[in-house]
């Protein structure tokens, strides 16, 4: 009797555990890395667009894995990729994927093409010439689905509109007609004060710290210059596309010297904030202590939060208004207002190559359709869950700029001005043509010479000729070849298809 | 069959230290060994995130170009500073405590025991931030005090002479605990019949300390020195949450170039590279401080 119980107990526990495992078997998951995180509002919309999906394709799970903050996200995503457990889909821009020196750099891309496969030719004239983001890598298996565009927050500047109309300056003008350094230099003399009595400022024009002091002290003057197209859209500032060497060098001895006439001459920045973080900078700025933070467009919604916060008396502070004014710019022959970057957001397929009939590559790219679909998106701006700036939405059906309601006219005025006139970032092309030894070389040419020695000079420890100097002497020692000829030809000749490609589509939209 | 596996197993010692063992023999290998083995054999391919899928051996040029880079060297010295600046106080913060804990009664003793081990169980970051603000160049508590007392202020960890002193101050004023519990332990032990007749020999409490205590308390000294100088060339803390590795590098860590290395360039084999040699720097200044304490202690 006992024996039986036993063989009748097995058979029903071996029946139980194959059971389990074929229902495992049979679900599919799906790994989606996200930076968004599941408990904001924008998360739990998310969520349910995911259920919706899993409610739509019975036996498909999303396993929803989330980044943290942007940095740790991209940190992730990169020792993901470098341990070969890349998620299925994660979520960026691809600046964040190929540049070299980031965490997820794939810099090595031999070349890179627009996936006809996934995509028709009228579908990449609606496009137009954001697709340039879209790409994917043969043989790497990376396919994007576009999803919004981004304005570059490497050429906006988030600015205390308070603190600009107290000191004289109306920022819609700003917005509207650019500014100059004198301005901007003008705008300091009045906004730098001692405001407690303790004989010490303690309201700055910005942090010289992380990336504030390289987009607020050296790209208003190394950036202003008017360039090719090709030059001046390239995520390489520094280096010069057709021969690899420093460009303008003279002028980047002039914005070392900006710089360090800012913190030093100047002391519209403090020397000694050149250790803090972003996250200082950010605090800071909420604190009504900085009239400048170099950040993305979304740090507005940061801003609202914080208003939200003290309205509700949830903490103690001042409602800020804050909105996005374009840099200043050399008032020089030659030099003009630097023009906004555009950067495009998109859900990106790491793991499988582009569909071969496997169910569950089948199933990650009816996923990134999914979620790309045209028909979430109105929701998603009816509903507030994007913040202003991704407001204009770039679908795989409509990339071209439509301009839904956005409540800040700073951010409108990006939009449109975007709309009529900028281009894209071609980064990721330009950048490939560099050779893949410079490339690696530059990365680190950027953390081992250009970041201590811009340091070394905030801290006063390097005048801006020994720093310029460092800089200089470290960039001729990259190695050549610096520029791969063939590649930078085709290069080329695409984007010059493209830029007409988007010229032909504005003509739709005037 | 039962009473056979019983009679040859069940009550044989060996075979259970055999299977207790294997179970941690089998963690250690999943994730202690087979990582470290892994790193070195990194250390030998061309592995980066560009070429993933296609690594390749490259001999030891991982190796030359690591220990021909003047910033690996860079942050050799650093590391090597920061560890002569930590390690002697680690030792004698921590007994200079423990020796004045020994004069209270127990419950003294144990609750500045407690209190001082408190800060090993705070998290790391919300550590690391409390001393960021304490050290704040521009609003920070010590910055304060020295304006109070009428001496200059300082720039602290933004200043590229004196980060590293700052971390440093930083260490010496926040991880001793546990060095004191250790301490504690050791001076406990010590037979108060030592002291009875080294006081009817009318010692002085200095001869006391250096003939019974110090020579007593030498086990121990050397394995806190040991785990010092580890955790001290393996710091990363204070320069990932603090100073960036700056200003100018001058925070830059081995630890936190590998990290650097690792994430930010994604070379995953000179990061293995890198790590190697760490651990053999490790491993050189323990043998080290073997040879020239090991000989002197009495177990």
């Amino acid at each position: 009797m006992k024996r039986s119980l036993a063989i009748v107990i097995t058979l029903l526990l071996a029946l139980m555990i194959m059971s389990s495992a074929l229902a495992v078997a049979s679900t599919d998951t799906i790994t989606a890395l996200l930076p968004f995180r599941p408990n904001t509002p924008f998360g739990a919309y998310l969520g349910q667009v995911f259920n919706l999906f899993e409610q739509t394709h019975p036996g498909v799970k999303i396993k929803w894995i989330s980044g943290g903050s942007w940095g740790d996200y991209i940190k992730k995503l990169g020792t993901m990729l470098g341990a070969r457990q890349g998620p299925d889909v994660a979520y960026g821009n691809a600046n964040y994927l190929f540049v070299p020196g980031r965490g997820a750099g794939l810099a090595s891309a031999d070349s890179l093409t627009i996936p006809d496969k996934y995509f028709t030719k009228d579908e990449r004239l609606g496009m137009g010439a954001a697709v340039i983001g879209s790409v994917s890598i043969p043989g790497r298996g990376i396919v994007v689905w576009p999803w919004h565009l981004y304005i570059g927050g490497i050429s906006t500047m988030i600015a205390n509109e308070d603190i600009l109309r107290e000191a004289g300056f109306d920022p819609n003008k700003i917005r509207k007609n650019g500014w100059t350094i004198k301005q901007f230099l003008e705008l300091g003399s009045k906004v730098v004060k001692d405001l407690n009595g303790d004989g010490k400022p303690d309201r700055w024009l910005f942090y010289p710290v992380n990336s504030d002091h390289m987009r607020i002290g050296i790209f208003p003057v190394y950036l202003s210059k008017k360039r090719p197209l090709l030059e001046q859209w390239t995520l390489d500032y520094f280096f010069d596309t057709k021969t690899g060497k420093l460009k303008d060098p003279e002028l980047l001895h002039r914005a070392f010297q900006y710089l360090y006439d800012l913190v030093h001459k100047y002391k519209y920045a403090p020397a000694a904030a050149v250790s803090k973080s972003m996250g200082d900078a950010s605090d800071a700025f909420l604190r009504g202590e900085l009239a400048f933070v170099a950040n993305g467009p979304d740090y507005l919604s940061t801003v609202k939060e914080h208003n939200r916060m003290v309205l509700e008396g949830q903490i103690k502070g001042k409602v800020i208004h804050a909105g996005i004014v374009p840099m200043p710019y050399l008032n020089e022959p030659g030099h003009g207002p630097i023009r906004p970057g555009l950067a495009v957001y998109g859900f990106y397929n790491f793991k499988q190559n582009p569909y071969k009939g496997d169910e569950h590559t089948k199933h990650v790219m009816e996923f990134c359709d999914f979620i790309t679909n045209i028909v979430f998106q109105p929701i998603l701006a009816a509903e507030g869950f994007m913040s202003p700036d991704r407001r204009l939405f770039a679908t795989r059906y409509a990339m071209a700029a439509n301009l839904y309601d956005t409540n800040d006219p700073s951010v409108r005025y990006w939009l449109n001005d975007m709309r009529n006139n900028a281009l894209p970032s071609l980064s990721q092309y330009a950048c490939v043509a560099f050779t893949k030894a410079f490339r690696e070389a530059k990365g680190k040419w950027f953390h081992d010479s250009f970041i201590p020695a811009l340091e070394g000079m905030i801290a006063g420890k390097l005048t801006a000729d020994e720093a310029f100097n460092e800089v200089k002497v470290a960039a001729e020692k990259l190695p050549y070849p610096r520029v791969n000829k063939d590649k930078l030809r085709d290069i080329t000749n695409s984007i010059n298809k493209l830029i007409k490609e988007e010229q032909e589509e504005s003509k739709m939209f005037k | 069959m039962f009473k056979l596996i019983k009679r040859n197993y069940v009550y044989n010692e060996w075979f259970w230290a055999y299977v207790f063992l294997a179970v941690d023999l089998a963690w250690s290998t999943l994730f202690l060994f087979y990582p470290m083995i892994k790193g070195v054999i990194y250390s030998f391919q061309d592995i980066r995130l560009q070429n993933i899928s296609n690594p390749h051996f490259i001999g030891f040029k991982n190796y030359i170009n690591v220990l021909t880079d003047p910033d690996w060297w860079h942050s050799v010295k650093v590391s090597a500073v920061y560890t002569l600046g930590v390690v002697p106080m680690g030792i004698i913060i921590p007994l200079t405590i423990s020796l004045l804990l020994a004069h209270f009664r127990r419950s003294i003793r144990d609750f500045f025991k407690a209190a001082f081990y408190l800060p090993g169980v705070v998290s790391a970051v919300i550590m690391a931030m409390t001393l960021k603000w304490i050290f704040d160049p521009m609003a920070g508590f010590m910055n304060w005090l020295l304006s109070l007392l009428g001496l200059p202020t300082q720039l602290w960890y933004s200043s590229t002479s004196e980060a590293l002193l700052t971390l440093i101050i930083m260490n010496w004023l926040s991880s001793h605990g546990f060095n004191i519990l250790l301490y504690s332990a050791a001076l406990d032990r010590i037979p108060k019949s030592l002291y009875e007749a080294a006081e009817i020999d009318a010692a002085s409490s200095w001869r006391r300390f250096w003939k019974i205590t110090w020579p007593l308390l030498k086990p121990t000294t050397l394995y806190v020195l040991i785990i010092s100088v580890i955790g001290s060339f393996q710091a990363f803390g204070g320069a990932f949450f603090i100073t960036h590795g700056g200003p100018m590098k001058a925070t830059e860590f081995l630890n936190y170039r590998i990290y650097v290395t690792f994430y930010q360039f994604g070379e995953y084999g000179v990061a293995a590279t890198m790590s190697v040699l760490l651990m053999l720097i490790v491993i050189a200044v323990s043998l080290l401080n073997f040879k020239i304490m090991g000989s002197e202690v009495e177990y």
